[in-house]
C-alpha cells in the first residue's frame, strides 16, 4: 500500500510537473509561448540610450500613440490539418462604431455569423484578392447573419453601410487557431503523429510559418516572438 | 465643340484645370481627358485614384522617379502614393523632435524592413513591380500609407467620386480605370483612342463587385 502511494506520487507530479500537456498514448502535441517586441533596431537603441521612448534601464517606453507590444490581445496561433475540413462557428459583432475583433483565424469551409448590434441595416462581405467576395444576405438590427467562408488568404470583412466596421481574417484550409495576448501559452493537443505547419499571426504584421513533425508520446515546445524583423528574416528562409 | 467650361460649369473645374496647365509644361500633340467617376448607389467612396494604362502595355517606356514621403507628427505625408515599376520611394523623417520610426510592408506588392528611421534620415525602396499594398510605421499605431504601382504618370487621386481631369495625355488607344480602395467595388475599364483632340465628358462607373 505505501508502494502503491509513492508510486502514485511520483507519477501525479511526473505527469503534472513536466512542462507541456499531459501525454497521451499514441498522440503528440505541441505548445508554447508567444509573443510580441518591436523592431530589434528600437531594442537596440533603448539597449544603449536613455531618454525619449528609452528608459534609463534600456526599456522601450510605450506612449499612447505607440504600438505596445507587450499588450497586444489579438496573437494568434494556428495549426494546419489537412484531415480538418472547417465547419467551425466563429461570431463578430458588429457595434455602432467597432467590431468585436480587430482579427480573426479562420479555415475555409468555418461558418462566420456576424451580429449586427448597430442601429442600422448592414450588408457585410468578405472580400479576398481581387473580385472574390461574398456577400452576406442584409442583417437588420438585432440579427444575424452567416455565410460559409469559401476564400482562403488575407481577407477582409466590411460592410457596405460604414466603412468603420472592419475585420481582417487570415484565412486557411485545415487551420484551428487559437487567440493570445502577447506572452500567453497554446496548445494543441492529442495530435496524431504526422507533419504539420504551425503559423503564428498578428494582422498588422503578417505571420511566421513553422513546419514540425508530431511522434507518438512526444510533446514539442515552440515558442514564438512576433516582430517585424522576425517575419522578414522567416520570409527569407529556405 | 463645347468648351469644356461651358459643358462642366464649374467654376472650381477652371481653377483646377489652369493650375495643371501652370504647373505641367504643355506637351506638343498632347490632349487631356476630364470625365467623372459615378459610383453605383450614389456611395460616397473615398480616394478614387483614375488612371491610363497604355492599350498596349509593350509600347510603354517609363523612366524611373523619385517620390518622398515625410513623417512629420507620426503621419505619413502623403499616405497614398502612386508609382510606377521602378520608381523609387524616400521616407524622410522630418519629425521636428526626437521620434524614431520604423517603416516595412508585408505585402504582395513587396516586402521591405527600413530598420530604424531617426530623426532627419532618409530611407528608401525600389518597387519593381505592379499591384498595390499598405505600409506601416512598426512604432506608431496610426502610422499607415497605402502605396500603388500602376504602368503609368497618368493618374488623379480624387477625395470622393466627380470630376477629374488628366492633362497631357498623349495621342494613342489608351484605357481608362478606377482603382477603388473599398474592397466591395471595382470599376468598368472604358477604352479610349485619342488622337486630335482633348476627350471630355468621358464617365467611368464603379460598380459593386
Amino acid at each position: 500500500m505505501k508502494n502503491f502511494l509513492i508510486n502514485s506520487l511520483v507519477l501525479f507530479f511526473l505527469v503534472n510537473c513536466a512542462s507541456g500537456p499531459a501525454i497521451v498514448p499514441g498522440k503528440g502535441a505541441v505548445y508554447g509561448k508567444i509573443s510580441a517586441q518591436s523592431h530589434k533596431d528600437i531594442i537596440a537603441k533603448a539597449s544603449k540610450k536613455g531618454g525619449g521612448i528609452y528608459s534609463k534601464k534600456g526599456e522601450v517606453v510605450f506612449t499612447k500613440q505607440m504600438v505596445n507590444y507587450h499588450q497586444l490581445k489579438e496573437l494568434y496561433v494556428c495549426i494546419l490539418d489537412s484531415s480538418f475540413a472547417g465547419g467551425k462557428d466563429h461570431l463578430l459583432i458588429a457595434e455602432k462604431d467597432k467590431m468585436s475583433h480587430r482579427s480573426l483565424a479562420i479555415a475555409k469551409g468555418d461558418r462566420l455569423w456576424v451580429q449586427n448590434n448597430s442601429n442600422q441595416v448592414l450588408t457585410f462581405f468578405l472580400a479576398g484578392q481581387e473580385d472574390d467576395i461574398q456577400v452576406y444576405s442584409p442583417v437588420k438590427p438585432g440579427e444575424r447573419s452567416v455565410i460559409t467562408v469559401a476564400q482562403e488568404g488575407t481577407l477582409e470583412l466590411g460592410s457596405d453601410e460604414n466603412e468603420i466596421l472592419m475585420t481582417t481574417l487570415f484565412s486557411r484550409s485545415g487551420l484551428m487557431g487559437q487567440k493570445h495576448s502577447s506572452g500567453g501559452s497554446y496548445s494543441f493537443e492529442n495530435l496524431d503523429p504526422g507533419k504539420y505547419k504551425i503559423l503564428f499571426w498578428y494582422w498588422r504584421l503578417g505571420f511566421i510559418e513553422k513546419n514540425i513533425v508530431i511522434k507518438a508520446g512526444v510533446n514539442i515546445e515552440l515558442n514564438q516572438v512576433l516582430s517585424v524583423d522576425k517575419i522578414m528574416a522567416s520570409k527569407n528562409d529556405p | 465643340m463645347k468648351s469644356i467650361f461651358t459643358v462642366m460649369n464649374l467654376p472650381a473645374f477652371k481653377s483646377i484645370l489652369l493650375l495643371y496647365l501652370f504647373a505641367f509644361p504643355v506637351l506638343a500633340n498632347a490632349h487631356h481627358l476630364s470625365g467623372k467617376v459615378l459610383v453605383d448607389g450614389g456611395k460616397n467612396l473615398k480616394n478614387l485614384i483614375v488612371y491610363l494604362e497604355p492599350a498596349d502595355s509593350s509600347k510603354l517606356k517609363l523612366e524611373p522617379k523619385l517620390h518622398k514621403i515625410m513623417q512629420k507628427g507620426r503621419q505619413f505625408n502623403p499616405n497614398i502614393i502612386v508609382v510606377s515599376p521602378g520608381d523609387k520611394i524616400q521616407f524622410l523623417n522630418d519629425e521636428d523632435r526626437e521620434i524614431d520610426h520604423n517603416i516595412y510592408s508585408l505585402s504582395r506588392l513587396k516586402n521591405f524592413d527600413l530598420g530604424l528611421g531617426e530623426r532627419g534620415s532618409i530611407l528608401e525602396v525600389t518597387l519593381d513591380k505592379k499591384g498595390y499594398g499598405n505600409f506601416y510605421c512598426s512604432v506608431h499605431k496610426l502610422m499607415e500609407g497605402r502605396m500603388i504601382s500602376l504602368d503609368t504618370r497618368h493618374y488623379a487621386i480624387l477625395e470622393k467620386p466627380g470630376n477629374f481631369i488628366l492633362p497631357n495625355v498623349p495621342p494613342g488607344n489608351w484605357v481608362v480605370k478606377v482603382f477603388v480602395f473599398h474592397k466591395r467595388y471595382k470599376s468598368i475599364p472604358i477604352n479610349i483612342t485619342l488622337e486630335n483632340s482633348s476627350h471630355e465628358n468621358v464617365e467611368l462607373k464603379v460598380v459593386k463587385k
